[in-house]
């Protein structure tokens, strides 16, 4: 062994001691050991199946691979996601896992879908008369909201109407009969109302709706309204259709216009 | 042509070539097989553990040969391997004792007492005795500078500690070396 100089020198500093005993090796491998080691590391490698020979890839994939690759992914995650909950488990549970014991009755199973279908045609024969009361709370919030835009509706069409034929001073006496701020006073004509409509926007429009949906005004218009027209509220209950054929029968469009 | 002046990097070259890659793969066991089969050796002492570390790690090494990147030496990264092959071996081992509690059997001062060459009375045998009372990583810093000679700088590189470190670690193996071989 050929000793480095400076290794050797390193060393003499530390200690003198293990200077003296460098290069002398106490340990002996067998003979002819390192001319077996690589042809005994190459037959090892050959019986481990390591491929020794890389070929080239062929490039080729059974029949319907890619196909059913995903599902194969799939099912192979989900036994190995079984398998390592019931790794996780001791021994003893994960060997009591398939015993079940509770019993059941005789073919419970078998007759267990046509037990529940029965249930729910006798279900369905009791309650035919509470479909409606099933859906009720919803249509009457439907119906609820419709009653009042109608009456919001009609209450304008008839304010409008009112106007036409008896000139500003309907105006005036709407005006004064529900609002208290003065400034509204200047609203007392037909094109005064109507520019100061134009000149809100949508966002006024819908905050003030907001804020005062509930409020007197809201009331008043309800109040003044004519309901004497309107389907009977049982049914909006049957069809929601009742509404619209009310509107197209009252052709609401025409009031938009006017 | 001959193995002994082949670099590695001619080595690697035939290795990726799949008609050279068996010549090149024993090309590079018996460049590497005598140094590595010496540091494993005096890790874990016996023959027979130091054979199959040694196989074990080969075979390591051709199955990620492929992946191998040249910015590191070649040299280097076969220390590492065998390196973390033989503490893996020891740890294993010692988990076993642990576990049938046998630890004598198992211990490096037993193993270097099975010897059929050990005799307490020689000085080179009181200096392994004296190595493996070592810690682990100054017994790897002292074997590799000791026996190995590697420079710092490759040193650095198989164990991942700075050349720094790796001096001090040295000169504390060696101090503790002569305080046990002067006291036993």
């Amino acid at each position: 062994m050929n000793t480095d100089p400076n290794i050797l020198n390193e060393i003499r500093e530390i200690t003198p001691l293990l200077a003296d005993l460098h290069g002398i090796n106490v340990f002996q491998a067998p003979d002819n050991y390192f001319q077996n080691l690589p042809e005994s590391i190459l037959i090892r490698l050959d019986k481990e199946k390591v491929n020794l020979n890389i070929q080239e890839p062929s490039f080729e994939v059974p029949n319907g691979y890619f196909e059913s690759l995903s599902l194969n992914i799939l099912k192979k995650i989900k036994e190995e996601e079984m398998g390592s909950e019931s790794d996780e488990l001791p021994p003893v549970l994960s060997g009591q896992k398939s015993i079940n014991p509770f019993f059941i009755p005789q073919n419970y199973f078998e007759t267990f879908p046509q037990t529940v279908l029965d249930k729910i045609r006798n279900e369905d024969k009791r309650e035919t008369g509470k479909i409606v009361s099933f859906h009720f709370k919803k249509i009457y919030r439907y119906a609820t909201a419709a009653v009042i835009a109608v009456g919001l509706f009609l209450t304008s069409y008839l304010m409008f109407q009112n106007n036409s034929g008896k000139g500003k001073s309907g105006f005036a006496v709407v005006t004064r009969k529900t609002v208290d701020d003065p400034g509204a006073l200047k609203y007392n004509s037909e094109k005064a109302f109507n520019e100061g409509i134009a000149s809100l926007s949508d966002d006024q429009i819908i905050r003030y709706l907001e804020k005062n949906g509930n409020s007197f005004d809201m009331d008043a218009l309800i109040n003044s309204s004519d309901t004497s027209g309107l389907p009977n509220p049982e049914d909006y209950l049957i069809d929601e259709n009742t509404l619209n054929n009310y509107l197209n029968k009252i052709n609401y469009k025409n009031f938009e216009t006017q | 042509m001959s193995t002994e002046i082949q670099s590695d990097e001619e080595l690697l070259l035939q290795f990726r070539d799949p008609s050279t890659k068996e010549r090149a793969f024993e090309s590079i066991i018996k460049k590497y097989q005598e140094k590595l089969y010496w540091h494993i050796r005096r890790l874990v002492i016996n023959h027979e553990d130091a054979n199959d570390v040694l196989q074990n790690m080969f075979i390591k090494v051709w199955k990620s040969l492929d992946n191998f990147r040249e910015e590191s030496q070649l040299y280097t990264w076969l220390y590492r391997i065998s390196t973390n092959e033989s503490l893996t071996f020891l740890n294993n081992q010692k988990k076993r004792n642990s576990i049938s509690l046998d630890d004598e059997e198992y211990s490096p001062a037993y193993k270097l007492k099975s010897d059929p060459h050990f005799d307490a009375n020689k000085l080179e045998w009181k200096l392994q005795m004296a190595i493996q009372s070592l810690p682990e990583k100054q017994k790897l810093v002292f074997n590799l500078r000791y026996y190995d000679e590697m420079p710092y700088e490759q040193m650095s590189k198989v164990l991942e500690t700075s050349t720094g470190a790796l001096k001090a670690s040295y000169h504390h193996a060696a101090k503790k070396i002569e305080d046990f071989i002067l006291n036993h």
